[in-house]
């Protein structure tokens, strides 16, 4: 065994200079529990400065220079740093950034000031973080897991209300099943072929190493992990905990769990399948197939009938996992290279521009909370066209940018995964989608008309504060600017997706 | 001036956008500004359209006004703009019917007036994109976000119903435009396997090129369904029977403007999608379901007539005429010949002009009385000498009067229809082997004309002529002079191409021509499609069955002959079939 190198951890420096930020925000909170003064403020600029040291490397020098060299990858092969992570953790990143934006004002509102909040919160990017990077199986499951018990005291920090309690206690039930049987996956993964490294146990198949008595195990291990991933990306059946969960936390923490733990569980998909069971394409990629219409037909069915945005938003958010599937599972079965790289990239451009349409979506709901008022119901956001016509409108973008209408980045996004279906030869595939991405208009609708078609039902101003409107407008131009013009984010994904060049050819 | 001239498409698409976020920029208590800013962004455009008329050479083929760069090069996808004839007469039409518009709702909207005009210029340019683009991606992007304006401007300013209106007709269209998404996607991933470059293409005039006479067998089964995806998309803007069930309520509750706009112009976009795409890139699988085609338009042209017949709201009576009137258009459409294809694009423009002239007819008296209900109207000619006059004319020229537009469009359609091959057509082995097809379809069409008559004269009647018995028409102001002046620019049309239809033809004739030829021409993919209605029902309507595909490999090797390779069922050749 080759002797740790302290070297390699330069490699890490995101992440421990984030680690430290948020131990240093808890050691604050020791100090004086009025977070109010320096709690936004230092954790927004933990998440720039993260940022920054990320992004030196790429900017400098361009994606296409991560191409997975050795000097990337460090601790035998347990720490990755390619392209596919820098991206993702910038997306993780950014979305911190903009739930930061939207919670000062929530908390205030809410009563609660805490430091530990916002180191949760960067704790738990720390986690997601290091998912992108998983090389192996003990990685991914300490990531994963480090992501996951920071979410879990932030879905219930509204603790004087039932309703963040109870989906704390579902999220974190349902949770801690779905880790047992992601680890018990794991543990028959790692019994029948000696390794946790992906790369390793990719290879073992190939050779096989396998008899075919064990053959059933190894599947059965897969599903296992399979399942646990599903739980993350909340896709049916693994999605029952979704709408309390999503419902009951704090609304900025809503708009994080719909975005960067959605994405942390994709990019561990992106990570494990390709690699790891790169050679059961087919095989998990029908599986995924079954989640995928499963996701899409359920979600957007009962969203119809939400009456509270973030529940609505809570099973729209299943079906968007539904068709984000559809990419991965183009990159399982796409007959040829570039029908797998084009569902790849699909993947990353549709995270990518999900992270931003929900976060401003659930950011909006947030905004309406008031004292006494929550704000989440449907009904809440009657008149807003004439209380304040630009929040209306960046609302309606967002809407219209999630149903998938062209000129916002959300049509950008789903036609690159419904191109990845037809481009795998799954058309059938792809009509189930466009057919829910049609109906999934009806209840966006809804808030549509609320705000523009009915009168306001009070006389309270409308008035975000500049941290709220500062990240509703990033959120509005990315998605206007890249829904007429994507060409930047097309390479971009594009650049992204080359860390996959290995496996992939 | 240069740049100009150069880049005219897009200065005339995207002018009434950018007049749209200028007003976004002014106090929406100054109502003013917006009516006549709107107005002057309006008639501006449609000013600056007036070139495209008179600098368009009519003896050049292919597209016009060219203007290309790149957009998402990544997956070929580009800004590609560029005009024909048959998008010419579209384009103008949907500046002047927008000016129009415009013009009809200075009094009518009240509320709202900010939303309102900004709404209506958004529109404008949505609707200019889908006539110019000639890149499908682009295409596309404009034909969905089109529909977000459109939505508004019914779901705000419409009437009792509105919110259900809107959004019906948002879902619906929507509906089918994904699948016709799909359509796209197939036929992009189709386009490096036939042959074309390998970085993939949205550029219609390329895809033509490779894939519109391409006569190999998997590509002739995919064309089925991939017709099957577009012809959802068109048919349920156009609307074919029976996917019409959007426009009564989408046009009654539609403001006068918004309804004008609907009927007039994008109406046309599910027509022209045929024309522009389905046509060029799917021939032989239009031929393949010509039959069902020609069913569904003349089952339109007497179903919508007979419906209207029955209405006794003014708007929903002309809401179905429209239904009639597109059965009309896409009958001379499928005609595929010549003289069908001309009419139908000419009759487009007649249904644009008459119709949009109908709408705001009911829109003036709307504004005056609040009602629409047919029962209360009787002898308005007597107070509204004006009203009645111009409102007799549109009435003649939607009828179809000699000397007036409607005429001509709908005599066109008429000639070409009565060549449609007897092979198009249905066989009834129940009935006798009774033949529909050929000049059956023709015969149709000619009994929708005279139901048309009587509905549209009974509408007449019903309300201008008679007894003057309700109190409160006895004082109706007749119109202002800016109400005539909305209607007196399509009156003038009306007769311009009632009286001296050549100058439209002209235009129409190369883009025609071309279309015929490669519909018809050599290495055409030529198809007899008879069907026995009982027997082979099933083959018919779930296409890429046995038949075909057995048939066409054995046909693909005769080169030169036209390959009969979409027959199903029992052929019946030209000379043996007779129609009725």
């Amino acid at each position: 065994m080759p002797a740790f190198d302290p070297n390699q951890l330069r490699l890490l420096s995101p992440e421990i200079l984030l680690s430290a930020c948020a131990c240093l925000l808890l050691v604050f909170s020791l100090a004086s529990r009025d977070a109010r003064l320096w709690g936004p403020g230092l954790s927004t600029l933990a998440c720039t400065v993260t940022l920054a040291a990320l992004l030196a490397y790429p900017l400098q020098f361009g994606l296409e220079a991560m191409r997975l060299p050795d000097s990337f990858v460090a601790f035998q092969g347990a720490f990755v740093l390619d392209a596919c992570a820098v991206f993702f953790k910038a997306l993780f990143l950014l979305s911190a950034l903009l739930t930061l934006l939207f919670s000062e004002r929530y908390l205030r509102e809410g009563g609660s000031e805490g430091g530990e909040y916002y180191a949760l919160v960067l704790f738990a990017i720390v986690g997601m973080m290091l998912v992108a990077s998983a090389g192996d199986f003990l990685t991914l499951f300490v990531a994963l897991e480090t992501a996951a018990l920071a979410l879990y005291p932030l879905v219930g920090y509204a603790r004087r209300e039932p309703r963040s309690i109870e989906g704390a206690l579902k999220y974190f039930l349902v949770g801690s099943f779905a880790t047992a049987l992601f680890l018990f996956g794991i543990s028959l993964v790692y019994g029948l072929t000696g390794t946790l490294s992906f790369g390793l146990i990719g290879m073992s198949r190939s050779i096989g190493a396998l008899d075919p008595a064990q053959a059933p195990w190894f599947l059965l291990g897969m599903i296992l992990v399979i399942a646990g991933l599903g739980f993350k990306i909340a896709a049916v059946p693994f999605h029952m905990w979704a709408p309390d969960a999503y419902q009951g936390a704090p609304t900025p923490i809503t708009g994080l769990l719909s975005t960067a733990s959605k994405a942390a569980g994709f990019v561990a998909m992106l990570r494990l399948f390709p690699l790891a069971f790169g050679r059961l394409g087919d095989r998990w990629s029908l599986l995924l197939v079954i989640l995928s219409v499963a996701s899409m037909s359920l979600g957007t069915f009962a969203a119809l009938t939400q009456d509270n945005v973030k529940r609505m938003l809570a099973y729209s958010s299943i079906a968007h996992a539904g068709y984000a599937l559809l990419g991965l599972v183009a990159a399982g079965r796409g007959p040829d290279l570039g029908t797998r790289e084009w569902g790849m990239q699909a993947v990353f451009l549709y995270l990518l521009v999900y992270t931003f349409v929900n976060l401003g979506a659930f950011g909006m709901v947030a905004m309406l909370k008031r004292r006494g008022v929550a704000g989440d119901r449907v009904a809440d956001f009657a008149g807003l066209g004439r209380k304040n016509p630009l929040a209306a409108f960046a609302m309606l973008v967002f809407l219209l940018s999630l149903a998938g209408i062209p000129a916002t980045a959300g049509f950008v996004g789903k036609w690159y995964l419904f191109a990845a279906a037809v481009h795998a030869k799954l058309a059938w595939l792809a009509v189930v989608a466009v057919v829910n991405s049609a109906v999934s208009l009806y209840f966006y609708a809804r808030i549509v008309v609320m705000m523009y078609m009915r009168e306001p039902q009070d006389d309270i101003p409308f008035r975000p504060t500049f941290a709220e409107a500062t990240a509703l407008l990033i959120c509005l131009l990315f998605t206007l600017g890249f829904g007429l013009y994507p060409r930047p984010l097309v390479e971009l994904t594009r650049h992204s997706i080359i860390a996959f060049a290995p496996w992939a050819l | 001036m240069d740049w100009l001239s150069s880049h005219l498409l897009t200065v005339v698409t995207f002018l009434p956008l950018f007049g749209a976020l200028g007003l976004l920029f002014v106090r929406r208590e100054r109502t003013q500004v917006f009516i006549y800013g709107a107005t002057l962004v309006a008639g501006l455009d449609f000013l600056l359209s007036l070139p495209l008329w008179f600098r368009f050479d009519t003896s050049k083929s292919g597209f016009q006004f060219l203007e290309r760069s790149d957009w998402i090069p990544s997956i070929g996808a580009q800004y590609f703009l560029g005009i024909d004839g048959i998008s010419l007469l579209l384009i103008l039409l949907t500046t002047l019917l927008g000016f129009l518009a415009i013009l009809s709702s200075w009094t009518a909207v009240t509320e709202r007036v900010k939303e309102y005009y900004i709404f209506l210029l958004a529109l404008q340019t949505g609707m200019l994109g889908v006539f110019v683009s000639l890149d499908l991606f682009l295409f596309y992007v404009f034909w969905e976000a089109m529909l977000v304006p459109m939505y508004f401007l019914i779901g705000i300013w419409g009437g009792p119903r509105k919110l259900y209106a809107a959004i019906k007709f948002f879902l619906y269209t929507l509906f089918g435009s994904v699948l016709m998404l799909l359509g796209i996607l197939a036929i992009y991933f189709y386009y490096p396997q036939a042959g074309g470059a390998a970085a993939g293409t949205f550029d219609l005039t390329e895809l033509v090129r490779v894939l519109g006479n391409l006569n190999d067998p998997q590509w002739l089964d995919m064309q089925k369904w991939i017709f099957l995806a577009f012809f959802l998309g068109f048919a349920i803007k156009v609307p074919m029977f029976p996917f019409h069930t959007w426009l009564p309520d989408a046009h009654v509750e539609a403001p006068t403007a918004g309804s004008v706009i609907l009927a007039g112009v994008l109406l046309k976009m599910g027509t022209y999608g045929f024309v522009r795409f389905a046509l060029p890139l799917l021939p032989a699988a239009t031929k393949w379901y010509l039959p069902w085609l020609l069913l569904l338009s003349v089952v339109g042209i007497i179903y919508g007539a007979l419906v209207a017949m029955a209405q006794t709201d003014w708007k929903k009576l002309v809401a179905y005429s429209s239904v009639s009137h597109l059965g009309f258009c896409t009958l001379g459409l499928f005609a595929l010949n010549h003289r069908g294809l001309s009419g139908s694009v000419l009759q487009m423009i007649n249904h644009g002009l008459s119709t949009g002239a109908l709408f705001l007819i009911v829109g003036l008296i709307y504004e005056r009385r609040h009602t629409r209900d047919l029962a209360e109207f009787g002898g308005l000619s007597k107070v509204m000498p004006v009203f009645a006059t111009l409102f007799l004319i549109v009435t003649m020229s939607s009828i179809g009067l000699p000397a007036l537009n409607g005429f001509i469009g709908e005599f066109t359609i008429l000639a070409g229809a009565w060549d449609i091959p007897a092979g198009y057509g249905f066989l009834l082995p129940w009935a006798g082997s009774l033949h529909i097809g050929g000049r059956f379809w023709a015969v149709c069409g000619a009994l929708g004309i005279v139901l048309g008559a009587a509905y549209m004269l009974w509408l007449y009647q019903r309300t201008m002529f008679g007894r003057l018995e309700n109190p409160e028409n006895a004082k109706l102001k007749d119109l202002s002079m800016r109400e005539v002046m909305t209607l007196v620019p399509i009156v003038a049309c009306c007769f311009w191409i009632g009286l001296y239809p050549k100058p439209f033809f002209d235009v129409l004739e190369r883009p025609v021509t071309e279309l015929v030829e490669r519909l018809e021409g050599p290495g055409a993919p030529a198809v007899a499609s008879v069907r026995t209605a009982a027997t082979t029902a099933d083959t018919a309507t779930a296409p890429g069955t046995a038949p075909a595909a057995t048939t066409a490999p054995a046909t693909t090797t005769a080169p030169g002959t036209a390959p009969d390779t979409m027959a199903a069922g029992s052929t019946v050749t030209a000379a043996q079939g007779s129609s009725r």
